[in-house]
């Protein structure tokens, strides 16, 4: 294990967290039994936001008849109103060793794609915690760890930021361990955020395998860089894996690197593929360039509808 | 094919090391730059298909390295310069002038240009010259450059005229196949002598900066010999110049301009005589056309009386010859030499030329310091006592008695003539040969060396003989045919006589012709090199790999 190379400050501004106020994380429908938010609850409750009627059944509370109906119709119906509930935002963040890999050039600066990625999380956690849904966070890399669980409160936003700075990264990426044991946390339904490179060993099959055995809503947020698409590099080079330590010994031609752009292709693919069939947000994120920017583009006109 | 730098065997042992190391190269792994990465997943996925440029314990690229080899065998074999069977053929012999035009750095730089054009041509047919005064084979076809150095090392020309002419003539006469002959030195090379060149064989000159074609206008022979007329105070002149008709030579003492007595042209030079020139010291300058510089000089040598006390008791003829030879100087007193009658006592000491009145004795008795041996002492007596003249026949027919020859050691030279042979009934005192004998019996008496002529090294024998003895004693013979005479050195012919052989003029060259040599060309077979070819190829050849690389046709 690593130390980590971030500072609170690289991950939280009051600039930063004034950039995202205007935008506002709305899901359709969350899941019932949830406390008291702005998100509409596939429960019927209390609320003033009328919604429908349905006939009276015997037990019903007298209180929401609607008398009027009954006076117009010489039938009893209840007014069935909204419930309005939060949505859980369950943020996993990538803490695997790929993620604090830092340039051979750059030794002493953050690592570009942990920095976006706990950033993006913070941003997403600043954009739920404001509007009172609660937020989880549950680092992962070869498994995942609970870091924060779900919890109200916009005044967590800062604290939050310390906790992630104090992160540790990990070693080597298995996100379907990871997934399976958050699976095993049997949380309320929301909105779960993978925020990673998935660069998993195993290969992007076994990642969308265990993605799609969640029962939550997911949001991907993959972490680019333009160096995964077109590596520079020429020569005879040993590509050493970062996390497991693993080789590759390559002398770079034009068609291995035409080979590599494929396979990359591929693992796109293969993720938008996913994205799309299960109804899963997607965000690739360039690490290099500002995060709040690239999530405006996600929550299309200051809304994402998860 | 042969091969110019190496031998077959050379070329295949090189070639086959080569394919070994390039093999044992091709099975090294290749040193990779380390690069740590995010993962490794797609480059995995990358070279599945596509293996790394690297040989891990196994030959995974035979196309590779058959390229690689090819590349290399065809820069080995441009190395190796190779040769086409025709070429091959041709008996390359490269002659080198040793003759004394040639002495100095001119010998030193055409050794290193001769060694230089060796190296490129086929080892196994080609052969090294030197052309001294004689022809010599200095490497023959298929022995080693090294053996070459090592037999210049002490090597020096020889001093005589050159022979290149001669042994390019005797090349092609011995040429049989294709003979390219390449010359190096100063002597110009006609273009009669290249019309001769064999069909299929050719001649051509060495190109060597430093040397330039020797001019063919010079003297050769610049001597001054005893004057046929006999008298003591004189001496005969001989030039001999070529590439300068005879009016264009101008030969003066201590200026005063000769007039030759005698000039002979022919193909040998233009010989000039100058008869009875003064034995004063003069010097002698010989002019070509409108040269203010002689061409060749020299200083006639002083030769003073004879000083000779002659008694009263000898015979009138031999006063007649004695008053008759301008050389000799009768005195009374302080004389050198006496002439008396046997056991006279008239300065007894002296060397004398005695008249013997005892009839026993010989003819003519010769004393001498013994000092060699009788053979050579009766030859000496011969000739330098002109005795060979006298017809000895018809004075034995005359005078009823032996004609002989008695020789004699004593601590002074004396010669004695028996009184009855001065008797003038006898031809002896009449014919030519008495004043030559008197003469030369005074002169020899008086140990006055004989002037020797000069005769130039590589020139006929002058007076046509064909034996001689030269310098260290070997006899040369002819066997009947004309002798040229060798190297600069002191001969005796076979009369006997003394003759200085020189080198008068070092930088003149024989033959009327202008050098009509070309400089090699460099190019086997008239067309393009072996070499010119091997490097194309092997341009070619990384075109190719280039290009296969380049399409992901070979790692």
């Amino acid at each position: 294990m690593a130390s980590s190379a971030l500072l609170a400050s690289e991950l939280c501004d009051p600039r930063f967290l004034a950039a995202l106020e205007p935008l506002r994380l709305v899901a359709r429908r969350v899941a019932p039994r949830g406390v008291v938010a702005e998100q509409r609850s596939r429960d019927k409750g209390s609320s003033n936001e009328f919604k429908d009627y349905r006939p009276y059944v015997v037990g019903d509370d007298l209180r929401r008849i609607d008398w009027n109906v009954y006076r117009r119709l010489h039938r009893v119906f209840l007014r069935v109103f909204e419930e309005i509930e939060d949505l859980p935002l369950y943020l996993l963040p990538d803490v695997s060793a790929s993620a604090y890999l830092v340039d051979a050039d750059a030794q002493n600066a953050s690592p570009p794609r942990a920095r976006a990625g706990l950033r993006t999380a913070l941003a997403l956690a600043a954009i739920s915690l404001g509007q009172h849904d609660r937020v989880g966070v549950y680092p992962f890399a070869d498994d995942l760890r609970v870091l924060m669980r779900p919890t109200g409160g916009k005044g967590r936003i800062l604290g939050l930021a310390q906790r992630l700075a104090e992160l540790e990264s990990g070693g080597s990426t298995d996100l379907a361990r990871s997934l399976a044991t958050f699976a095993g946390l049997r949380l309320r339904e929301g909105l779960v955020c993978v925020i990673s490179d998935f660069f998993d060993p195993a290969g992007i099959d076994a990642v969308t395998s265990a993605l799609a055995r969640l029962r939550h809503r997911l949001l991907l947020v993959r972490l680019v860089r333009k160096s995964d698409a077109e590596p520079i590099v020429r020569g005879d080079v040993r590509f050493v894996d970062c996390e497991n330590g693993s080789t590759a010994d390559v002398s770079i031609t034009p068609h291995v690197l035409e080979r590599y752009r494929a396979a990359h292709a591929r693992f796109v693919e293969s993720l938008a593929s996913f994205a799309l069939a299960h109804g899963a947000g997607l965000l690739e994120l360039d690490v290099d360039a500002e995060v709040v920017p690239q999530l405006e583009r996600l929550f299309s006109g200051g809304t994402y509808h998860a | 094919m042969s091969f110019g730098t190496f031998s077959g065997a050379a070329f295949t042992i090189g070639l086959l090391a080569l394919a070994a190391a390039l093999f044992a190269l091709s099975r090294l792994r290749v040193r990779h730059r380390a690069l740590i990465v995010p993962t490794t997943l797609f480059w995995r996925e990358a070279i599945e298909e596509t293996r790394a440029r690297v040989f891990v314990q196994r030959f995974r690229h035979p196309l590779a390295y058959a390229l690689v080899l090819g590349i290399a065998a065809v820069i080995w074999l441009a190395c190796a310069e190779p040769r086409s069977a025709a070429s091959s053929a041709t008996r390359h012999v490269l002659v080198v002038d040793a003759s004394a035009p040639m002495a100095g750095e001119r010998f030193v730089a055409a050794i290193a240009a001769v060694r230089e054009r060796a190296a490129r041509l086929p080892r196994e047919s080609t052969s090294i010259v030197l052309a001294g005064a004689r022809p010599e084979l200095v490497l023959a076809a298929d022995e080693p450059l090294a053996t070459f150095d090592r037999r210049m090392e002490s090597r020096r020309v020889d001093p005589h005229p050159q022979t290149v002419e001669s042994t390019v003539l005797e090349l092609f006469a011995t040429a049989t196949g294709p003979t390219s002959v390449e010359v190096c030195g100063v002597t110009p090379i006609g273009a009669d002598l290249v019309a001769l060149a064999p069909s299929g064989s050719s001649i051509a000159r060495v190109p060597c900066a430093t040397l330039e074609p020797a001019a063919r206008r010079g003297v050769s022979t610049l001597g001054v010999s005893e004057a046929e007329s006999g008298a003591w105070d004189r001496v005969d002149l001989t030039v001999v110049v070529h590439g300068v008709a005879p009016g264009e030579v101008r030969v003066t003492l201590d200026d005063a301009e000769l007039m030759a007595a005698s000039n002979d042209a022919s193909e040998r030079g233009t010989r000039l005589t100058f008869r009875d020139l003064p034995a004063r010291g003069g010097r002698i300058d010989v002019l070509l056309a409108a040269d203010t510089v002689a061409a060749a000089s020299a200083i006639v040598p002083l030769r003073t009386p004879l000083r000779v006390a002659v008694s009263s008791t000898v015979p009138p003829a031999l006063l007649t010859a004695l008053n008759a030879d301008r050389g000799v100087l009768q005195v009374d007193v302080d004389p050198t030499l006496v002439v008396r009658t046997a056991g006279e006592d008239f300065f007894s000491a002296l060397p004398a030329l005695e008249v013997a009145t005892d009839p026993n004795a010989g003819a003519f008795v010769v004393r001498r310091v013994a000092d060699g041996a009788p053979d050579a002492a009766v030859r000496a007596a011969f000739l330098d006592l002109g005795l060979g003249d006298i017809d000895a026949m018809e004075l034995a027919r005359q005078t009823a008695r032996p004609i002989d020859l008695v020789l004699e050691s004593a601590p002074t030279r004396s010669v004695a003539v028996l009184s009855e042979l001065l008797d003038e009934r006898y031809d002896f005192v009449q014919s030519r040969a008495f004043p030559l004998f008197v003469a030369r019996a005074l002169r020899w008496l008086a140990d006055a060396t004989p002037l020797q002529p000069a005769w130039a090294a590589g020139a006929w024998l002058e007076d046509g003989s064909t034996r001689f003895i030269a310098e260290d004693g070997r006899t040369i013979d002819g066997a009947g045919s004309a002798l040229r005479l060798p190297r600069a050195q002191t001969i005796t012919t076979a009369t006997g006589r003394a003759a200085r052989v020189s080198v008068l003029d070092a930088s003149l060259a024989r033959g009327s012709s202008p050098d009509a040599l070309a400089p090699v060309v460099d190019a086997s077979d008239g067309g393009v090199r072996g070499t010119t070819l091997a490097a194309l190829l092997a341009l070619v050849l990384l075109v190719v790999e280039w290009w296969l690389v380049r399409s992901e046709r070979m790692p």
